[in-house]
Protein backbone atom coordinates (compact mmCIF):
# COMPACT_ATOMS: atom_id res chain seq x y z
CA UNK A 1 0.00 0.00 0.00
CA UNK A 2 2.70 2.44 1.00
CA UNK A 3 4.76 1.25 -1.94
CA UNK A 4 1.95 2.33 -4.25
CA UNK A 5 1.84 5.75 -2.67
CA UNK A 6 5.61 6.19 -2.87
CA UNK A 7 5.82 4.98 -6.45
CA UNK A 8 3.13 7.36 -7.62
CA UNK A 9 4.13 10.45 -5.68
CA UNK A 10 6.53 11.70 -8.33
CA UNK A 11 4.12 11.16 -11.25
CA UNK A 12 1.07 13.06 -12.39
CA UNK A 13 -2.27 11.41 -13.06
CA UNK A 14 -4.36 12.30 -16.12
CA UNK A 15 -7.63 11.30 -17.70
CA UNK A 16 -7.39 8.75 -20.52
CA UNK A 17 -7.32 10.05 -24.08
CA UNK A 18 -9.44 7.35 -25.70
CA UNK A 19 -12.37 9.08 -27.39
CA UNK A 20 -12.90 9.67 -31.12
CA UNK A 21 -15.29 11.94 -33.10
CA UNK A 22 -18.10 9.35 -32.93
CA UNK A 23 -18.02 9.48 -29.13
CA UNK A 24 -18.17 13.27 -29.28
CA UNK A 25 -21.18 13.04 -31.62
CA UNK A 26 -22.81 10.58 -29.20
CA UNK A 27 -22.15 12.84 -26.23
CA UNK A 28 -23.64 15.93 -27.90
CA UNK A 29 -26.57 14.35 -29.74
CA UNK A 30 -27.22 11.94 -26.86
CA UNK A 31 -27.83 14.77 -24.40
CA UNK A 32 -30.16 16.58 -26.81
CA UNK A 33 -32.16 13.93 -28.63
CA UNK A 34 -34.73 13.41 -25.87
CA UNK A 35 -35.89 16.93 -26.74
CA UNK A 36 -37.08 15.67 -30.14
CA UNK A 37 -39.25 13.04 -28.45
CA UNK A 38 -40.83 15.43 -25.95
CA UNK A 39 -40.67 19.07 -24.93
CA UNK A 40 -40.12 20.67 -28.36
CA UNK A 41 -43.88 20.56 -28.95
CA UNK A 42 -44.52 23.22 -26.26
CA UNK A 43 -43.36 25.66 -28.98
CA UNK A 44 -46.55 24.67 -30.83
CA UNK A 45 -48.64 25.51 -27.76
CA UNK A 46 -47.00 28.95 -27.53
CA UNK A 47 -47.49 30.05 -31.11
CA UNK A 48 -48.90 27.34 -33.38
CA UNK A 49 -47.25 24.93 -35.81
CA UNK A 50 -45.55 27.54 -38.03
CA UNK A 51 -44.17 29.34 -34.96
CA UNK A 52 -42.65 26.03 -33.91
CA UNK A 53 -40.93 25.67 -37.28
CA UNK A 54 -39.59 29.23 -37.08
CA UNK A 55 -38.34 28.54 -33.53
CA UNK A 56 -36.76 25.29 -34.74
CA UNK A 57 -34.67 27.10 -37.35
CA UNK A 58 -34.02 30.36 -35.46
CA UNK A 59 -32.83 28.50 -32.37
CA UNK A 60 -31.02 26.15 -34.76
CA UNK A 61 -29.09 29.22 -35.93
CA UNK A 62 -28.34 30.15 -32.29
CA UNK A 63 -26.92 26.69 -31.63
CA UNK A 64 -25.02 26.62 -34.92
CA UNK A 65 -23.23 29.76 -33.70
CA UNK A 66 -22.62 28.06 -30.34
CA UNK A 67 -21.24 24.95 -32.07
CA UNK A 68 -18.92 26.94 -34.36
CA UNK A 69 -17.56 29.13 -31.54
CA UNK A 70 -17.11 26.14 -29.23
CA UNK A 71 -15.38 24.16 -31.94
CA UNK A 72 -12.81 26.88 -32.59
CA UNK A 73 -11.98 27.70 -28.98
CA UNK A 74 -12.03 24.12 -27.70
CA UNK A 75 -9.80 22.99 -30.55
CA UNK A 76 -7.11 25.06 -28.81
CA UNK A 77 -7.97 24.12 -25.20
CA UNK A 78 -7.57 20.38 -24.73
CA UNK A 79 -8.96 20.54 -21.21
CA UNK A 80 -12.07 19.40 -19.38
CA UNK A 81 -14.45 22.11 -18.27
CA UNK A 82 -15.46 23.29 -21.75
CA UNK A 83 -16.88 26.81 -21.62
CA UNK A 84 -15.63 27.23 -18.03
CA UNK A 85 -12.05 26.70 -19.18
CA UNK A 86 -12.59 29.02 -22.14
CA UNK A 87 -13.89 31.80 -19.86
CA UNK A 88 -11.03 31.29 -17.39
CA UNK A 89 -8.36 31.73 -20.03
CA UNK A 90 -10.03 34.50 -22.00
CA UNK A 91 -11.97 36.68 -19.55
CA UNK A 92 -11.16 35.92 -15.92
CA UNK A 93 -12.04 34.09 -12.70
CA UNK A 94 -15.48 35.58 -11.93
CA UNK A 95 -16.93 34.81 -15.35
CA UNK A 96 -15.27 31.38 -15.28
CA UNK A 97 -16.82 30.60 -11.89
CA UNK A 98 -20.26 31.64 -13.13
CA UNK A 99 -19.98 29.68 -16.37
CA UNK A 100 -18.74 26.62 -14.45
CA UNK A 101 -21.69 26.87 -12.09
CA UNK A 102 -24.12 27.27 -15.02
CA UNK A 103 -22.71 24.09 -16.55
CA UNK A 104 -22.98 22.05 -13.35
CA UNK A 105 -26.52 23.25 -12.64
CA UNK A 106 -27.71 22.89 -16.25
CA UNK A 107 -26.47 19.31 -16.65
CA UNK A 108 -27.39 18.13 -13.15
CA UNK A 109 -30.94 19.44 -13.53
CA UNK A 110 -31.25 18.04 -17.03
CA UNK A 111 -30.11 14.67 -15.67
CA UNK A 112 -32.80 14.89 -12.98
CA UNK A 113 -35.42 15.71 -15.60
CA UNK A 114 -34.31 12.78 -17.77
CA UNK A 115 -34.52 10.39 -14.80
CA UNK A 116 -38.04 11.70 -14.12
CA UNK A 117 -38.94 10.95 -17.74
CA UNK A 118 -37.62 7.38 -17.40
CA UNK A 119 -39.75 6.93 -14.27
CA UNK A 120 -42.84 8.31 -16.01
CA UNK A 121 -42.26 6.04 -19.02
CA UNK A 122 -42.03 3.00 -16.75
CA UNK A 123 -45.29 4.06 -15.12
CA UNK A 124 -46.97 4.44 -18.53
CA UNK A 125 -45.67 1.02 -19.62
CA UNK A 126 -46.94 -0.58 -16.41
CA UNK A 127 -50.33 1.09 -16.84
CA UNK A 128 -50.64 -0.29 -20.39
CA UNK A 129 -49.88 -3.76 -18.99
CA UNK A 130 -52.53 -3.43 -16.27
CA UNK A 131 -50.55 -2.12 -13.26
CA UNK A 132 -51.95 1.32 -12.53
CA UNK A 133 -49.99 2.72 -9.57
CA UNK A 134 -46.33 2.06 -10.22
CA UNK A 135 -44.01 3.98 -7.89
CA UNK A 136 -41.62 5.86 -10.20
CA UNK A 137 -38.99 6.59 -7.51
CA UNK A 138 -37.03 3.30 -7.67
CA UNK A 139 -36.63 3.70 -11.44
CA UNK A 140 -35.55 7.33 -11.10
CA UNK A 141 -32.89 6.30 -8.56
CA UNK A 142 -31.86 3.27 -10.61
CA UNK A 143 -31.37 5.44 -13.72
CA UNK A 144 -29.08 7.88 -11.90
CA UNK A 145 -27.26 5.15 -9.94
CA UNK A 146 -26.60 2.92 -12.95
CA UNK A 147 -25.41 5.77 -15.16
CA UNK A 148 -23.21 7.19 -12.39
CA UNK A 149 -21.72 3.71 -11.94
CA UNK A 150 -21.09 3.47 -15.68
CA UNK A 151 -19.45 6.91 -15.70
CA UNK A 152 -17.38 5.97 -12.66
CA UNK A 153 -16.00 2.87 -14.43
CA UNK A 154 -14.64 4.69 -17.47
CA UNK A 155 -15.44 7.19 -20.18
CA UNK A 156 -14.90 4.88 -23.16
CA UNK A 157 -17.63 2.40 -22.23
CA UNK A 158 -19.92 5.22 -21.06
CA UNK A 159 -19.85 7.02 -24.39
CA UNK A 160 -19.83 3.80 -26.43
CA UNK A 161 -23.15 2.90 -24.76
CA UNK A 162 -24.35 6.41 -25.59
CA UNK A 163 -23.30 5.96 -29.20
CA UNK A 164 -25.36 2.79 -29.60
CA UNK A 165 -28.56 3.96 -27.88
CA UNK A 166 -28.42 7.45 -29.41
CA UNK A 167 -28.04 6.00 -32.90
CA UNK A 168 -31.00 3.65 -32.33
CA UNK A 169 -33.18 6.49 -31.01
CA UNK A 170 -32.20 8.69 -33.97
CA UNK A 171 -32.90 5.84 -36.43
CA UNK A 172 -36.39 5.42 -34.96
CA UNK A 173 -37.24 8.99 -35.99
CA UNK A 174 -36.27 8.14 -39.57
CA UNK A 175 -38.34 4.95 -39.50
CA UNK A 176 -41.33 7.01 -38.31
CA UNK A 177 -40.65 9.52 -41.09
CA UNK A 178 -40.67 6.77 -43.71
CA UNK A 179 -43.81 5.22 -42.19
CA UNK A 180 -45.89 8.35 -42.83
CA UNK A 181 -45.21 8.18 -46.59
CA UNK A 182 -43.73 11.70 -46.74
CA UNK A 183 -43.66 11.93 -50.55
CA UNK A 184 -47.45 11.64 -50.87
CA UNK A 185 -49.14 14.50 -49.06
CA UNK A 186 -52.67 13.54 -48.01
CA UNK A 187 -52.05 9.79 -47.91
CA UNK A 188 -51.14 9.88 -44.22
CA UNK A 189 -49.98 13.39 -43.47
CA UNK A 190 -52.64 16.13 -43.44
CA UNK A 191 -50.62 19.33 -43.42
CA UNK A 192 -53.08 21.17 -45.68
CA UNK A 193 -55.89 20.65 -43.20
CA UNK A 194 -53.91 20.93 -39.98
CA UNK A 195 -51.55 23.86 -40.58
CA UNK A 196 -53.17 27.17 -39.64
CA UNK A 197 -52.02 30.78 -39.52
CA UNK A 198 -50.19 32.02 -36.42
CA UNK A 199 -52.90 31.78 -33.72
CA UNK A 200 -51.23 34.33 -31.41
CA UNK A 201 -49.48 36.40 -34.06
CA UNK A 202 -45.75 37.20 -34.01
CA UNK A 203 -45.64 37.53 -30.21
CA UNK A 204 -46.45 33.80 -30.17
CA UNK A 205 -43.43 33.20 -32.40
CA UNK A 206 -41.20 35.10 -29.94
CA UNK A 207 -42.73 33.20 -27.00
CA UNK A 208 -42.01 29.88 -28.70
CA UNK A 209 -38.26 30.60 -28.82
CA UNK A 210 -37.83 29.52 -25.19
CA UNK A 211 -39.09 25.99 -25.82
CA UNK A 212 -37.30 25.93 -29.18
CA UNK A 213 -34.15 25.34 -27.14
CA UNK A 214 -35.41 21.81 -26.41
CA UNK A 215 -34.51 20.91 -29.97
CA UNK A 216 -30.80 21.46 -29.30
CA UNK A 217 -30.10 22.08 -25.58
CA UNK A 218 -26.89 20.33 -24.58
CA UNK A 219 -24.98 20.06 -27.88
CA UNK A 220 -22.38 22.40 -26.38
CA UNK A 221 -21.58 19.63 -23.88
CA UNK A 222 -19.20 18.07 -26.40
CA UNK A 223 -16.48 20.44 -25.14
CA UNK A 224 -16.39 18.71 -21.75
CA UNK A 225 -14.68 15.73 -23.37
CA UNK A 226 -11.77 17.79 -24.72
CA UNK A 227 -9.31 16.31 -22.21
CA UNK A 228 -10.31 12.73 -23.07
CA UNK A 229 -10.25 12.76 -26.89
CA UNK A 230 -7.27 11.51 -28.83
CA UNK A 231 -7.14 14.78 -30.77
CA UNK A 232 -9.14 17.76 -29.52
CA UNK A 233 -8.33 19.77 -32.64
CA UNK A 234 -9.96 17.15 -34.86
CA UNK A 235 -12.55 15.30 -32.79
CA UNK A 236 -14.31 18.25 -31.13
CA UNK A 237 -15.11 20.18 -34.36
CA UNK A 238 -16.10 17.03 -36.30
CA UNK A 239 -18.24 15.62 -33.47
CA UNK A 240 -19.87 18.94 -32.55
CA UNK A 241 -20.64 20.21 -36.05
CA UNK A 242 -21.69 16.71 -37.21
CA UNK A 243 -23.97 16.54 -34.17
CA UNK A 244 -25.46 19.93 -35.00
CA UNK A 245 -26.25 18.82 -38.56
CA UNK A 246 -27.85 15.64 -37.20
CA UNK A 247 -30.02 17.65 -34.82
CA UNK A 248 -31.14 20.13 -37.49
CA UNK A 249 -32.30 17.19 -39.63
CA UNK A 250 -33.93 15.39 -36.69
CA UNK A 251 -35.73 18.54 -35.50
CA UNK A 252 -37.15 19.28 -38.94
CA UNK A 253 -38.29 15.67 -39.43
CA UNK A 254 -39.88 15.66 -35.99
CA UNK A 255 -41.83 18.83 -36.71
CA UNK A 256 -42.88 17.61 -40.17
CA UNK A 257 -44.26 14.27 -38.95
CA UNK A 258 -45.99 15.52 -35.81
CA UNK A 259 -47.66 18.57 -37.33
CA UNK A 260 -48.96 16.47 -40.21
CA UNK A 261 -50.71 14.06 -37.84
CA UNK A 262 -52.00 16.15 -34.92
CA UNK A 263 -53.79 19.50 -34.63
CA UNK A 264 -51.72 22.23 -32.95
CA UNK A 265 -54.15 22.50 -30.02
CA UNK A 266 -53.42 18.88 -29.03
CA UNK A 267 -49.77 18.81 -30.04
CA UNK A 268 -48.99 21.93 -27.98
CA UNK A 269 -49.70 20.16 -24.70
CA UNK A 270 -48.88 16.51 -25.48
CA UNK A 271 -46.45 14.79 -23.08
CA UNK A 272 -45.01 12.27 -25.56
CA UNK A 273 -45.86 13.61 -29.05
CA UNK A 274 -43.78 11.16 -31.07
CA UNK A 275 -45.24 8.17 -29.24
CA UNK A 276 -48.69 9.66 -29.88
CA UNK A 277 -47.79 9.98 -33.58
CA UNK A 278 -46.91 6.28 -33.70
CA UNK A 279 -50.18 5.46 -31.91
CA UNK A 280 -52.17 7.40 -34.51
CA UNK A 281 -50.59 5.31 -37.27
CA UNK A 282 -52.20 2.23 -35.69
CA UNK A 283 -49.09 0.06 -35.69
CA UNK A 284 -48.25 -1.67 -32.42
CA UNK A 285 -44.69 -2.27 -33.69
CA UNK A 286 -44.17 1.45 -34.29
CA UNK A 287 -45.68 2.19 -30.86
CA UNK A 288 -43.27 -0.20 -29.17
CA UNK A 289 -40.34 1.19 -31.18
CA UNK A 290 -41.14 4.79 -30.19
CA UNK A 291 -41.63 3.79 -26.56
CA UNK A 292 -38.21 2.13 -26.46
CA UNK A 293 -36.60 4.96 -28.46
CA UNK A 294 -37.97 7.58 -26.03
CA UNK A 295 -36.58 5.53 -23.14
CA UNK A 296 -33.18 5.25 -24.89
CA UNK A 297 -33.13 8.98 -25.62
CA UNK A 298 -33.85 9.85 -21.97
CA UNK A 299 -31.17 7.43 -20.73
CA UNK A 300 -28.61 8.73 -23.25
CA UNK A 301 -29.33 12.29 -22.19
CA UNK A 302 -28.96 11.50 -18.47
CA UNK A 303 -25.75 9.60 -19.23
CA UNK A 304 -24.20 12.52 -21.12
CA UNK A 305 -25.33 14.95 -18.42
CA UNK A 306 -23.59 12.98 -15.66
CA UNK A 307 -20.45 12.92 -17.81
CA UNK A 308 -20.55 16.68 -18.44
CA UNK A 309 -21.63 17.85 -14.96
CA UNK A 310 -18.88 15.80 -13.33
CA UNK A 311 -16.20 17.20 -15.70
CA UNK A 312 -17.35 20.76 -15.04
CA UNK A 313 -17.36 20.21 -11.26
CA UNK A 314 -13.98 18.46 -11.48
CA UNK A 315 -12.49 21.40 -13.41
CA UNK A 316 -13.79 23.93 -10.89
CA UNK A 317 -12.28 21.84 -8.08
CA UNK A 318 -8.94 21.31 -9.85
CA UNK A 319 -8.52 25.08 -9.99
CA UNK A 320 -9.72 25.37 -6.35
CA UNK A 321 -12.82 27.34 -7.33
CA UNK A 322 -14.56 24.55 -5.41
CA UNK A 323 -13.02 22.25 -2.74
CA UNK A 324 -9.94 20.65 -4.28
CA UNK A 325 -11.03 17.25 -2.87
CA UNK A 326 -13.31 16.90 -5.92
CA UNK A 327 -10.39 17.38 -8.31
CA UNK A 328 -9.22 13.78 -7.86
CA UNK A 329 -8.93 11.25 -10.70
CA UNK A 330 -9.45 7.53 -10.20
CA UNK A 331 -6.07 5.80 -10.68
CA UNK A 332 -7.59 2.75 -12.39
CA UNK A 333 -10.58 4.10 -14.34
CA UNK A 334 -9.12 7.60 -14.89
CA UNK A 335 -12.43 9.32 -14.24
CA UNK A 336 -13.26 12.25 -11.88
CA UNK A 337 -14.82 9.75 -9.50
CA UNK A 338 -15.41 12.00 -6.49
CA UNK A 339 -17.26 14.54 -8.63
CA UNK A 340 -19.42 11.78 -10.09
CA UNK A 341 -20.39 10.47 -6.63
CA UNK A 342 -20.97 13.97 -5.26
CA UNK A 343 -23.50 14.88 -7.97
CA UNK A 344 -25.60 11.69 -7.56
CA UNK A 345 -27.57 12.77 -4.46
CA UNK A 346 -28.04 16.25 -5.92
CA UNK A 347 -29.53 14.88 -9.16
CA UNK A 348 -31.79 12.49 -7.22
CA UNK A 349 -32.93 15.30 -4.91
CA UNK A 350 -33.91 17.49 -7.87
CA UNK A 351 -35.70 14.54 -9.45
CA UNK A 352 -37.66 13.77 -6.27
CA UNK A 353 -39.14 17.26 -6.31
CA UNK A 354 -41.10 16.10 -9.37
CA UNK A 355 -41.14 19.67 -10.71
CA UNK A 356 -40.17 18.77 -14.28
CA UNK A 357 -40.99 22.12 -15.89
CA UNK A 358 -39.23 24.19 -13.18
CA UNK A 359 -36.18 21.92 -13.29
CA UNK A 360 -36.03 22.19 -17.07
CA UNK A 361 -36.49 25.97 -17.00
CA UNK A 362 -33.57 26.31 -14.57
CA UNK A 363 -31.50 24.14 -16.88
CA UNK A 364 -32.44 26.13 -20.01
CA UNK A 365 -31.71 29.48 -18.36
CA UNK A 366 -28.37 28.29 -17.04
CA UNK A 367 -27.47 27.20 -20.57
CA UNK A 368 -28.64 30.51 -22.01
CA UNK A 369 -26.50 32.52 -19.59
CA UNK A 370 -23.52 30.45 -20.68
CA UNK A 371 -24.20 31.11 -24.39
CA UNK A 372 -24.47 34.86 -23.72
CA UNK A 373 -21.02 34.92 -22.12
CA UNK A 374 -19.60 32.92 -25.03
CA UNK A 375 -20.13 35.89 -27.35
CA UNK A 376 -17.81 38.09 -25.25
CA UNK A 377 -15.35 35.21 -24.94
CA UNK A 378 -15.16 34.79 -28.70
CA UNK A 379 -14.64 38.48 -29.49
CA UNK A 380 -11.87 38.72 -26.88
CA UNK A 381 -10.32 35.40 -27.93
CA UNK A 382 -9.76 36.60 -31.49
CA UNK A 383 -8.33 39.90 -30.18
CA UNK A 384 -5.96 38.27 -27.69
CA UNK A 385 -4.87 35.41 -29.94
CA UNK A 386 -5.45 36.53 -33.57
CA UNK A 387 -5.42 34.01 -36.43
CA UNK A 388 -1.86 32.85 -37.04
CA UNK A 389 -0.71 33.34 -33.45
CA UNK A 390 -1.95 30.02 -32.11
CA UNK A 391 -2.71 26.61 -33.61
CA UNK A 392 -6.43 26.13 -34.15
CA UNK A 393 -7.95 22.79 -35.13
CA UNK A 394 -10.90 24.67 -36.63
CA UNK A 395 -11.48 28.31 -37.62
CA UNK A 396 -15.11 29.41 -37.78
CA UNK A 397 -16.07 31.64 -40.72
CA UNK A 398 -17.47 35.19 -40.86
CA UNK A 399 -16.18 36.33 -37.47
CA UNK A 400 -17.63 38.36 -35.67
CA UNK A 401 -21.01 37.73 -37.32
CA UNK A 402 -21.72 34.42 -35.46
CA UNK A 403 -20.88 36.01 -32.09
CA UNK A 404 -23.14 39.02 -32.76
CA UNK A 405 -25.95 36.76 -34.06
CA UNK A 406 -25.63 34.62 -30.95
CA UNK A 407 -25.92 37.65 -28.66
CA UNK A 408 -29.01 38.97 -30.48
CA UNK A 409 -30.74 35.58 -30.41
CA UNK A 410 -29.89 35.09 -26.72
CA UNK A 411 -31.53 38.47 -25.94
CA UNK A 412 -34.65 37.45 -27.89
CA UNK A 413 -34.80 34.16 -25.96
CA UNK A 414 -34.42 35.99 -22.61
CA UNK A 415 -37.43 38.08 -23.58
CA UNK A 416 -39.35 34.93 -24.55
CA UNK A 417 -38.48 33.35 -21.19
CA UNK A 418 -39.53 36.50 -19.36
CA UNK A 419 -42.96 36.27 -21.04
CA UNK A 420 -43.54 32.74 -19.73
CA UNK A 421 -41.34 32.38 -16.64
CA UNK A 422 -40.53 35.93 -15.49
CA UNK A 423 -40.39 35.10 -11.77
CA UNK A 424 -38.21 32.03 -12.39
CA UNK A 425 -35.85 34.07 -14.60
CA UNK A 426 -35.40 36.74 -11.92
CA UNK A 427 -34.92 34.21 -9.10
CA UNK A 428 -32.28 32.34 -11.10
CA UNK A 429 -30.47 35.62 -11.80
CA UNK A 430 -30.57 36.38 -8.04
CA UNK A 431 -29.16 32.91 -7.26
CA UNK A 432 -26.17 33.41 -9.55
CA UNK A 433 -25.53 36.95 -8.23
CA UNK A 434 -25.44 35.59 -4.65
CA UNK A 435 -23.13 32.76 -5.75
CA UNK A 436 -20.83 35.33 -7.39
CA UNK A 437 -20.67 37.36 -4.17
CA UNK A 438 -19.78 34.19 -2.23
CA UNK A 439 -17.03 33.45 -4.76
CA UNK A 440 -15.53 36.95 -4.58
CA UNK A 441 -15.62 37.40 -0.81
CA UNK A 442 -15.16 33.84 0.47
CA UNK A 443 -13.84 31.40 -2.10
CA UNK A 444 -11.35 33.20 -4.32
CA UNK A 445 -8.83 33.52 -1.46
CA UNK A 446 -8.19 29.76 -1.74
CA UNK A 447 -7.43 29.84 -5.47
CA UNK A 448 -3.77 29.46 -6.39
CA UNK A 449 -3.85 31.96 -9.22
CA UNK A 450 -0.80 30.83 -11.18
CA UNK A 451 -1.77 27.14 -10.96
CA UNK A 452 -4.92 27.73 -13.00
CA UNK A 453 -3.01 28.35 -16.19
CA UNK A 454 -0.93 25.36 -17.21
CA UNK A 455 -1.84 25.28 -20.93
CA UNK A 456 1.15 25.83 -23.24
CA UNK A 457 -0.43 28.91 -24.79
CA UNK A 458 1.62 31.87 -26.04
CA UNK A 459 1.39 35.23 -24.30
CA UNK A 460 -1.74 37.05 -25.53
CA UNK A 461 -1.42 40.04 -27.81
CA UNK A 462 -1.04 43.27 -25.84
CA UNK A 463 0.08 41.58 -22.59
CA UNK B 1 -46.29 -10.23 -4.91
CA UNK B 2 -46.74 -9.33 -8.59
CA UNK B 3 -44.13 -8.78 -11.29
CA UNK B 4 -44.13 -4.98 -10.98
CA UNK B 5 -43.69 -5.08 -7.21
CA UNK B 6 -40.72 -7.40 -7.63
CA UNK B 7 -39.32 -5.06 -10.29
CA UNK B 8 -39.60 -2.08 -7.92
CA UNK B 9 -37.76 -3.90 -5.14
CA UNK B 10 -35.14 -5.07 -7.63
CA UNK B 11 -34.63 -1.46 -8.78
CA UNK B 12 -34.15 -0.28 -5.18
CA UNK B 13 -31.76 -3.18 -4.50
CA UNK B 14 -29.66 -2.68 -7.63
CA UNK B 15 -29.43 1.05 -6.98
CA UNK B 16 -28.24 0.46 -3.43
CA UNK B 17 -25.62 -2.06 -4.57
CA UNK B 18 -24.18 0.23 -7.25
CA UNK B 19 -24.13 3.31 -5.02
CA UNK B 20 -22.54 1.35 -2.17
CA UNK B 21 -19.95 -0.13 -4.56
CA UNK B 22 -18.88 3.34 -5.70
CA UNK B 23 -18.62 4.72 -2.17
CA UNK B 24 -16.64 1.71 -0.91
CA UNK B 25 -14.32 1.82 -3.92
CA UNK B 26 -13.75 5.55 -3.41
CA UNK B 27 -12.76 4.96 0.22
CA UNK B 28 -10.44 2.12 -0.78
CA UNK B 29 -8.74 4.28 -3.39
CA UNK B 30 -8.26 7.06 -0.83
CA UNK B 31 -6.61 4.62 1.55
CA UNK B 32 -4.35 3.07 -1.10
CA UNK B 33 -3.09 6.15 -2.93
CA UNK B 34 -1.49 9.41 -1.95
CA UNK B 35 -3.95 12.34 -2.07
CA UNK B 36 -1.36 14.48 -3.81
CA UNK B 37 -1.13 11.93 -6.62
CA UNK B 38 -4.92 11.60 -6.99
CA UNK B 39 -5.23 15.36 -7.38
CA UNK B 40 -2.11 15.91 -9.48
CA UNK B 41 -3.75 16.29 -12.90
CA UNK B 42 -3.15 19.50 -14.84
CA UNK B 43 -5.06 20.84 -17.81
CA UNK B 44 -3.20 20.43 -21.06
CA UNK B 45 -0.81 17.88 -19.56
CA UNK B 46 0.22 14.84 -21.62
CA UNK B 47 -1.39 16.24 -24.74
CA UNK B 48 0.37 14.52 -27.59
CA UNK B 49 -1.03 16.88 -30.23
CA UNK B 50 0.30 20.40 -30.33
CA UNK B 51 -3.04 22.20 -30.15
CA UNK B 52 -3.00 25.60 -28.57
CA UNK B 53 0.77 26.11 -28.68
CA UNK B 54 2.37 29.11 -30.31
CA UNK B 55 3.05 28.85 -34.02
CA UNK B 56 6.58 29.28 -35.35
CA UNK B 57 7.83 32.80 -35.23
CA UNK B 58 5.27 33.95 -32.69
CA UNK B 59 5.84 34.96 -29.10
Amino acid sequence: MMATATATSSKRIAMLKVLNPFHIWALGVGIVLVGEFMGWNFTVGKGGAYASLIACWVIGLLYTCVAMIDSEVTSTVAAAGGQYTQAKHIIGPLMAFNVGLYLVMAYTMLCAADALVVGDLMKSGAAVMGFADLDTRPFVVLTVAFLAWLNYRGVFMTLTVNLVITFLAFASLFVLFLAVDPMHQGAVLQHKALLTDLPYGWIGVIASLQFGMWYYLGIEGTCQAAEEVRSAGRAIPIGTLGGMMTLLAAATITWFVATGLMPWQYLGQAVTPMYDAATLLGSSKLQLMLFVATLFAAVASANGCINDASRAWFSLARDRYMPVFFGAIHPRYRTPYRSIIFLVPIAISFAFTGLLDQVITFSILSGLLGYTFMTFNMIKFRKMWPLGSIHRGYIHPFHPLPAITLLVLCCATYFATFLGYGATLLSIMAFYILASLWFIFRRYQYVKRADQFTMPWPRPKGY
Amino acid sequence: MGFWNVLMYAAWGLSAIMLAWMVVDAFMISSQYDEEYLMSSREGAEDEVAHGVALDGEN
